[in-house]
């Protein structure tokens, strides 16, 4: 059972962004749609990190991953975009699965586990950039929207649409992570992260849970990746696969409170929103880098005010329950 | 009957023989002590046994089965509950839920699960702290903690490393207490314990180890006068120590 605080809080919280639409312009929706996309990523990577204990630094593969997936399966195989969602996923539990079996297997932790995800990304994003049927270096496009195009056939639309589809995944993904942490998997998560062997020790079957955070994760970051592909219309594996990539999906769940349920979701509102303007004033004044130069001062700021990230004290605010 | 048998248990680090062929078995329903001065090779045996370390040699059979080479978790599923010399509560999470973790081992639901690990702290005194965070309690609630955590997992042996260390008196015969009741309601006991006073009370079997040999098996008065063990603790005359005249 979800606890009723937090259940009436995202109730709440569903109920206002539904009705946002009517009073905003295309362009906040637009940005409003990034944000519910990256903090769906941050909720994925947070199932990891957060609640498994496992840092990866490599979620770009699984981003990637789905995003390829997508396009690969729109634009050369013209199969219908809805097709692509459970594929996407698909691609990147498998990946998940495959990078945290092969970790955990050898007893790969910490930073080395890491790094691990790191080479994965780094090996995907090479070997997409020579893969001529995806289009290489030169990128991979969707086929251009035609006038007759049905959103809810082609998944893809106007500002509106995004904002509503991608409103409805993140819904749809938090109330997954909801259930799954309350439940048994979730306890055994979190003794993982508290103290591996001490778990081990009474019955946790750690290896194997490990792996399912992992392809869970990844497979939510594929779902994830996917819907990038329809939003953008084109995709070029240096910024899907990239260091950046991996950078980006995760300053939001570390900036909003790693294992918590609304953590990633508040970073990535003050995240995204703050990015564009550190893009909007890069032009302006011609600084590039601006938006990293951000990242970090917000990084600098939480660990020295919010070490749990914005969301902890924030929910001790309004009363609702502890870290999970 | 015997329920755990270990036989030519052997450890070696690069170097460092910390287990060598100790042979021991302990009795079904019985509370067995291991002692040994520090750096015995007890733990060792206990990592051995419990699957934490991987065997140089030797076996290990639990139940008639053989179960050298284990997982942790896989002896913990088979029956073996231990714990850890320094305690490790699960820091971020509350004292039920620290339970709770051992109990779904044996539970479908985590509605089962929290009835039974509430039912365990009840049961070793730790009922109202059941809320609290694990890294908030003091010392001998700790060790309490730990007991809970082994004993949700409805071990068939449990496998205790200085239960009672730093405990006063009191606070460790209350320990002692409780292992003597889960004794008696048929639970196997095997105990690391330096508390000779505790041990010889509450043991009826005791195991020596010294440099990672067993030197001594017996009863508790046997023990006590074995002169092999009074010289691995005391040492045989009086030790000289270097620059001094002897």
């Amino acid at each position: 059972m979800l606890e009723i605080r937090s259940a009436r809080l995202a109730v709440v919280l569903l109920a206002v962004l539904c009705a946002v639409p009517l009073v905003v312009d295309d362009f906040v929706l637009s940005v409003l749609a990034l944000v519910f996309l990256f903090a769906s990523v941050g909720q994925a990577w947070n199932l990891m990190m957060g609640y498994a204990g496992q840092l990866s630094l490599g979620h770009a593969l699984h981003f990637g991953a789905g995003a390829y997936a997508m396009g690969l399966l729109v634009n050369k195989l013209a199969v219908s975009a809805w097709f692509g969602l459970p594929v996407a996923f698909a691609t990147g539990a498998v990946l998940g699965a495959l990078v945290g079996a092969l970790g955990f297997r050898f007893a790969v932790r910490g930073v080395y586990f890491a790094l691990l995800t790191i080479a994965f990304a780094e090996l995907a994003r090479i070997l997409v950039e020579h893969w001529t049927f995806a289009g290489g270096n030169g990128g991979l496009f969707l086929p251009a929207l035609t006038p007759d195009n049905q959103p809810l056939l082609s998944l893809r639309g106007g500002a509106a649409f995004f904002y509503y589809a991608l409103l409805a995944t993140l819904a749809l993904i938090w109330l997954a992570c909801a259930l799954l942490v309350r439940g048994r998997i979730g306890y055994y998560w979190r003794a993982v992260r508290e103290d591996e062997d001490a778990a081990r020790a009474i019955g946790v079957p750690a290896t194997r849970v490990k792996v399912l955070a992992a392809a869970l994760s990844a497979g939510f970051t594929g779902v994830c990746g996917a819907w990038y592909a329809l939003i953008q219309g084109s995709l070029f594996p240096d910024s899907v696969f990239g260091m950046r990539m991996s950078i980006d999906l995760i300053i939001a769940p570390i900036i909003g409170g790693l294992g918590t349920l609304f953590g990633p979701i508040l970073g990535a509102i003050v995240i995204h929103p703050l990015n564009e303007l550190a893009k909007d004033i890069a032009q302006e004044f011609s600084i590039s880098g601006l938006k990293l130069i951000v990242y970090g001062a917000l990084l600098l700021m939480i660990v020295l005010f919010a070490p749990q990230g914005v969301w902890p004290p924030l929910a001790r605010w309004l009363r609702i329950g502890g870290r999970k | 009957m015997s329920l755990l048998r270990v036989q030519g248990l052997t450890k070696v680090y690069s170097g460092l023989t910390a287990v060598s062929a100790v042979d021991f078995t302990v009795q079904r329903g019985s509370i067995t002590a291991l002692i040994g001065p520090n750096g015995a090779g007890k733990t060792t045996c206990f990592n051995l046994i419990a699957g934490a370390t991987r065997c140089t040699a030797g076996s290990v059979t639990f139940d008639g089965q053989d179960i050298t080479g284990v997982t942790p978790e896989q002896a913990c599923e088979r029956g073996i509950a231990r714990t850890f010399q320094i305690v490790r509560p699960l820091a971020g999470m509350s004292v039920l839920e620290n339970v709770v973790v051992g109990a779904l081992l044996r539970e479908r639901s985590v509605a089962a699960a929290e009835r039974q690990a509430m039912a365990v702290l009840e049961r070793i005194g730790l009922g109202a702290k059941a809320h609290a965070s694990a890294s908030a309690l003091a010392l001998p609630e700790r060790k309490l903690l730990e007991l809970a955590k082994a004993l949700a997992t409805r071990p068939r042996l449990l496998m205790l490393d200085e239960v009672m260390a730093g405990l006063r008196p009191t606070e460790a015969d209350g320990i002692a207490q409780v292992l003597r009741e889960l004794n008696a309601d048929g639970l196997t006991i095997l105990l690391i314990e330096h508390v000779m006073r505790v041990v010889m009370a509450v043991a009826q079997t005791i195991v020596v180890l010294h440099h990672g040999e067993k030197i001594a098996q017996g009863g508790p008065e046997q023990i006590a006068n074995d002169p092999n063990v009074i010289a691995c603790y005391f040492g045989t005359g009086l030790p000289t120590l270097q620059g001094t005249p002897s």
